[in-house]
């Protein structure tokens, strides 16, 4: 694929999570009802002109609920994925870098954590912590600290026995400038990658959590939250449901494409 | 009497695996003097890519020593790449050589300014320089290793090489991933950069390229040497049959 498309297509998928940014953050203020403010009288509601996607159990619009539950969903999972690649990739390259007796701890303790299956670990940590997001988002970040641990070790591993590495080392060059100027910038564009691409995956799981009732507490608009509240009114108001379920669908694809157009972009010559 | 930049005694490596042993470099000696090129010579897994490794401070020996400047070298310590400042080392694959992301500026760069103080100015006019010297033009400073053909890419290995002016270039395999035509010009620009004084240590399984370039051969067989002279002496009277098969296999 030529340059200008691959351009074309990672600009038309930024400016849709833009977008999505814009309508989560900024939104919240301009919208027509309170998303927190019950009306028994005004429950169940189908999608109308007064509530485009209709109204929950307890008359609220569901609309609204979704843009405030959305800068909580996005939000929560920006910060597991800051703080988990973080921590895994500091790990990672500590591991990676020096190896020895530190490639040896750290690649044990990597293994421990993936004796468990990461959904059950997440539920467990979730579980003993308590409700609140704060748990949750701890929660994940124990599960996914590994991915970023891995992948940055190996990328260093590799790296590191490349023969321009040797070559700057026979230069002078000290540890640091190596990692700085050679290490740090090669590995950057794939956990940058990675970390976009599990945007989605983290947005589900904490939408798991809170389904399960282990993240976000009522009446917190979160959207798995609300989809676990609403699941018992399937029959009688599937748009509740349905229409939290697009908005989950549409940010995790959003951030998918954008993962994916960020791959083809670094990776093109 | 010739003068001794390089003197490797008894130098022998074992890497353990997890059911044996292999000794990779068993009990080699050599010495290369000022000036004069020095070609490991054998075939492929005998051992030479890792005496270079060992010189260059990329592998710790497991016994003997390497002599440098009459200095016994360290290893895999602070003063291991202290020892090694006037150094140089070209690798087989030209493009793993240059850092991708850097430009050939960039890279010609960083052979300079982790010892010397240079202007800019000066980096770049000395860049020029070497490039010249190695029939490349100005032009290819701002572009990319990805830019380059691998010949053009070994020439810039080598041009960064020469930046400081090292006494001893170790060139491990540096012609095997080049065409013909390409193989016989770094040849030429090796010949041109020993008569300038720099010593060499030729790393090679293709015995025709020593001809010209080498004074002396060493021939190594499963980690040993097993014969080493003059190169006319190899070349013309060699008196262990693996060289003469390489001898032949060659021309």
């Amino acid at each position: 694929m030529s340059k200008s498309k691959i351009n074309k297509k990672l600009g038309f998928r930024l400016g849709f999570l833009i977008a999505l940014f814009f309508l989560f953050f900024i939104g919240p203020f301009f919208l027509p009802h309170e998303p927190f403010e019950t009306n028994i009288s005004q429950a169940f509601l189908p999608p109308s002109s007064q509530h485009i996607f209709g109204t929950d159990n307890l008359g609220r619009c569901i609309f609204c609920r979704i843009i405030a539950g959305g800068k909580i969903s996005v939000f929560t999972s920006l910060a597991v994925m800051t703080l988990s690649s973080v921590i895994g990739s500091i790990l990672g390259i500590i591991a990676g870098y020096y190896g020895g007796i530190w490639d040896k701890i750290i690649s044990d303790i990597i293994t421990v954590f993936q004796a468990f299956p990461s959904f059950v670990l997440a539920i467990a940590i979730a579980g003993i912590l308590g409700q609140s997001i704060k748990n949750a988002i701890i929660a994940l970040c124990a599960v996914y600290w590994i991915t970023y641990a891995k992948l940055s070790r190996s990328l260093v591993q590799q790296i590191r026995s490349d023969n321009y590495i040797k070559a700057a080392w026979l230069c002078g060059a000290p540890p640091t400038s190596i990692f700085f100027k050679y290490i740090l910038p090669s590995i950057i564009g794939s956990l940058f990658i990675t970390v976009v691409l599990d945007i989605g995956s983290v947005i589900l799981s904490m939408a798991g959590l809170s389904f399960l009732g282990l993240g976000a507490v009522r009446p917190t608009a979160e959207w798995g939250a609300v989809i676990s509240e609403s699941r018992n009114f399937m029959q009688q108001a599937p748009w509740i449901i349905g229409f939290n379920g697009l908005a989950l669908f549409l940010v995790v694809i959003g951030f998918n494409l954008f993962g994916e157009a960020m791959d083809e972009k670094i990776n093109c010559k | 009497m010739e003068k001794t930049i390089l003197s490797v005694k008894n130098l022998s490596k074992t890497f353990n695996q997890r059911n044996h042993s292999v000794d990779a470099v068993n009990d080699i000696s050599f010495d290369l003097y000022k000036g004069q090129c020095l070609a490991l010579v054998g075939e492929s897994g005998c051992g030479k890519s890792t005496i270079a490794s060992i010189i260059a401070g990329f592998t710790a020996p497991s016994g003997g020593c390497v002599m440098y400047h009459n200095t016994q070298l360290s290893f895999q310590n602070k003063s291991a790449q202290q020892q090694r400042s006037t150094m140089q080392m070209i690798f087989q694959n030209p493009l793993s050589s240059l850092a991708p992301r850097m430009s050939v500026l960039e890279n010609m760069k960083e052979a300079v300014i982790y010892h010397e103080k240079w202007s800019n100015e000066k980096i770049e006019s000395e860049a020029i320089r070497h490039l010249v010297r190695m029939g490349l033009s100005e032009k290819y400073l701002n572009r990319y290793p990805h830019q380059l053909s691998g010949g053009e890419c070994q020439r810039i290995a080598i041009a960064k090489a020469l930046m400081r002016q090292p006494d001893l270039l170790i060139c491990d395999e540096i012609t095997s991933n080049l065409d013909v035509c390409v193989q016989a010009e770094i040849i030429r620009y090796l010949i041109e950069l020993k008569q300038s004084g720099i010593s060499i240590l030729f790393i090679t399984h293709d015995l025709s390229l020593t001809g010209q370039l080498c004074d002396y051969i060493a021939v190594m067989k499963n980690g040993k040497i097993i014969e080493s002279n003059r190169t006319e002496e190899i070349l013309n009277h060699p008196k262990k049959e693996y060289t003469q098969t390489l001898i032949k296999a060659a021309f």
